[in-house]
């Protein structure tokens, strides 16, 4: 039975299947890793640009209120501009007490009143800054400095015009409250991602913990055996778990009819072989120099009769192997009838047997394996041959084969004009083996063959009383046409 | 007639032309596909014998490479797988007939002289089944080499048997042979040439057997 090509080189495909092995839960884990990772980056460029604008508004907000206490000791004495830094204006600044300051007191003009004269302020910014206050980040003295500039409108008869101040601040500070901000967030972050994963590697081992859970279970128990897998109470596993041991039950099932039939096989085939042995041994052991005829006819005739009973034993194997697979396709019945009946007559032909057909005036289309159909109507003819004749009388030895459609179902008839089965061993002549009637010639397997074939078609197989006088075999098997074709 | 003969089971192989001499045919046996093809390039034989599993090429590969270099030598395959597929792949491929493994030598010496004989009667007029011989040109029929008196319809009749040897024919079938479209006939008539025909080849090995609701037979029991 076992097709495995030991040392054979490896395929293509096998080597395709090995390469395309991989792990579930490394697979997941890496796949969620990954989506994780891009979610982080993502929201790291958010926090970094929340960090960034909040650290900015804080100390705008300091340099606008410093550039606003400056803009207040600006005035007019006579016709100078007077300016005096309140010192209330550094003290907001020293929030910042690492930080350099920078300014630069603007007239009317634009001529510089007071501080830094190379500021890198530009005409443009000014004007900006007429309506509200203008903050800029620009490169000053190898630092970087943020920058206001704000105006204020003097209105003397004798100055007239805007007043501008620009004051910097250099930004270790504020980077230093944005570095912060940031690392507290991507920390958090990083942290809810690292238990995310966790989580899920449990989830995920916990989710796969059923399939190793079946393995051990599987590898603990032989196939052979007959124990079903403990029941579970996972509703998602349980449908699984059935069906290993539906498939269980129907490969012990196989196996146990299997055995059965090579237990039975090996014994009829062996006490054949016994026989035919035994009479070999006798012929070999003679005196005589020459052996004997009717020696030899009757060591034939057995030999006839072992080889018949292989062919039967092996087509009945054939019968339930290809019932089980179920390769069913439409069949002409009618017109496999008539091959059947020629080949009857044509290896009959020397026999007194005269065989009669009544076909069915419709068509008979069923679902079915010709092979195994036609095996089993020729085991029925077969059998009616050898037993359907009574040597005793002279009646002339008939066989008729008839075909009906009825009821959804096609009948098959094959009738003798023999002694029959009595009522009471009916049932028991459909056992493999078992030979019932006068004529103890046959195997025992032809009713047996065409009753499993019978049902292997989800038919069945009923025997009765002909009115030729023998055996009655009638086969039913459900028809393919709808009942108004019938 | 002269067989060759490709089986690789010495047993067996010995068994069946000792058989097929013993019976007066000539018979060769070889016991691969290749040494059987290399003997059928320079010699004659009525009829090949063939293993469909031989060492090395199979039989059926045999038949193939045969066929496709027209050589129409009549083919009988034997095979020991009675599945269905392997008749039908057989025949497909240009088989003429088979047997499935254990099988009768009788059953195989008669299968081989109906295939001789089906070969014969395309080229010979005369057509021998068993002890009863027919010759189509003269029409002379001889059972056990006495020549028979039969009537035209019989003769019909025998002539259509012979050339559908084992095959089921109808009424109809032999009435289309035996009358022309206007010639009326009663079913009775075709019973009665038949009863006549067979009285005729009473004690011959042609048998004509009747299968009510089908038709009839013709079967060579030699």
């Amino acid at each position: 039975m076992s097709m495995i090509n030991q040392g054979s080189q490896p395929t293509l495909m096998d080597w395709l299947g090995r390469q395309n092995k991989y792990s579930l839960r490394q697979r997941m884990l890496t796949r969620t890793a990954l989506l994780m990772c891009t979610v982080l980056a993502i929201l790291s460029v958010g926090v970094w640009h929340y960090a960034n604008s909040s650290a900015d508004y804080s100390y705008d907000r300091l340099l606008s209120s410093a550039s606003v206490s400056m803009l207040d000791g600006i005035s007019v004495a006579g016709e100078q501009v007077t300016i005096d830094l309140p010192y209330s204006a550094f003290e907001i600044l020293q929030l910042a007490p690492d930080d350099k300051l920078f300014y630069g007191i603007y007239g009317p003009k634009g001529t510089l009143l007071s501080g830094y004269e190379d500021l890198p302020i530009t005409l443009k910014d000014i004007q900006n800054a007429t309506e509200q206050p203008h903050y800029s980040l620009r490169h000053y003295r190898h630092q970087n400095v943020r920058f206001i500039v704000r105006t204020k409108r003097l209105s003397e008869r004798s100055v007239a015009g805007n007043v501008t101040i620009v004051l910097g601040q250099t930004t270790q500070a504020r980077d230093a409250q944005m570095r912060e901000t940031l690392n507290a967030a991507l920390t958090t972050l990083m942290a809810v991602m690292a238990i995310a994963l966790l989580v899920m590697w449990v989830a995920i081992n916990r989710a796969l913990a059923p399939l190793s859970w079946l393995s051990t279970q599987l590898q603990s128990h032989s196939a052979m055996q007959d124990s079903k897998l403990p029941e579970t109470r996972m509703l998602e596993v349980a449908p699984l778990t059935n069906a290993i041991n539906n498939y269980r039950d129907q490969w012990l099932d196989a196996l146990g009819a299997m055995r059965d039939f090579i237990a039975d096989a090996s014994h009829q085939i062996r006490t054949a072989q016994a026989t035919t042995k035994a009479q070999l041994e006798i012929a070999l052991s003679s005196k005589a120099p020459n052996v004997d005829q009717a020696t030899v006819e009757a060591i034939y005739q057995d030999h006839c009769k072992l080889t018949r009973l292989t062919n039967q034993l092996l087509a009945h194997a054939t019968v339930l192997h290809r019932g089980d697979r179920q390769e069913f396709y439409p069949i002409d019945l009618q017109a496999m009838l008539r091959t059947v009946i020629t080949h009857a007559v044509r290896d009959y032909a020397h026999t007194d047997v005269e065989f009669e057909f009544q076909a069915a005036n419709t068509p008979m289309m069923i679902h079915g394996d010709e092979m195994v159909l036609k095996e089993a109507l020729r085991n029925v003819i077969d059998n009616a041959v050898i037993h359907g004749c009574q040597p005793s009388t002279n009646k002339l030895h008939c066989i008729r084969i008839s075909a009906a459609c009825h009821a959804q179902a096609c009948h098959i008839t094959i009738e003798d004009s023999g002694p029959g089965i009595l009522e009471t061993e009916r049932a028991q002549a459909l056992e493999r083996f078992v030979k019932v009637g006068p004529n103890q010639n046959g195997s025992g397997l032809g009713l047996a063959i065409a009753h499993s074939a019978a049902l292997a078609h989800q038919g069945s197989l009923v025997l009765d009383q002909s009115e030729l006088g023998g055996l009655l075999v009638s086969i039913r098997l459900p028809s393919l046409l709808e009942p108004h074709h019938v | 007639m002269r067989v060759l003969l490709t089986e690789d089971n010495q047993e067996l192989a010995h068994s069946i032309a000792h058989y097929f001499k013993d019976n007066g045919h000539a018979i060769d046996r070889v016991d691969s596909a290749e040494k059987a093809l290399s003997i059928l390039n320079h010699d004659d034989f009525d009829v090949l014998i063939l293993d469909v599993n031989l060492p090395g090429k199979s039989g059926f590969e045999l038949l193939s490479s045969l066929r496709a270099k027209k050589n129409a030598l009549p083919v009988l395959i034997l095979t020991a797988r009675a599945d269905i597929d392997d008749r039908v792949s057989a025949l497909d491929l240009g088989a003429d007939d088979y047997l499935v493994k254990p099988f009768d030598l009788r059953e195989l010496a008669a299968r081989c002289r109906a295939l001789v004989r089906r070969e014969r009667g395309k080229s010979d007029n005369e057509v021998v089944c068993g002890n009863v011989s027919f010759n189509s040109a003269t029409k002379v029929v001889k059972v056990d080499q006495q020549e028979i008196e039969l009537r035209p319809r019989e003769l019909q009749m025998l002539e259509l048997f012979i050339t559908h040897l084992d095959r089921m024919l109808t009424k109809d079938d032999i009435a289309n042979r035996l009358y022309s479209f206007d010639e009326a006939y009663t079913p009775n008539a075709i019973e009665q040439t038949l009863t006549r025909l067979r009285k005729h080849l009473q004690g011959s090995s042609l048998l004509i057997k009747t299968v009510r609701g089908m038709g009839y037979l013709a079967h060579v029991h030699d």
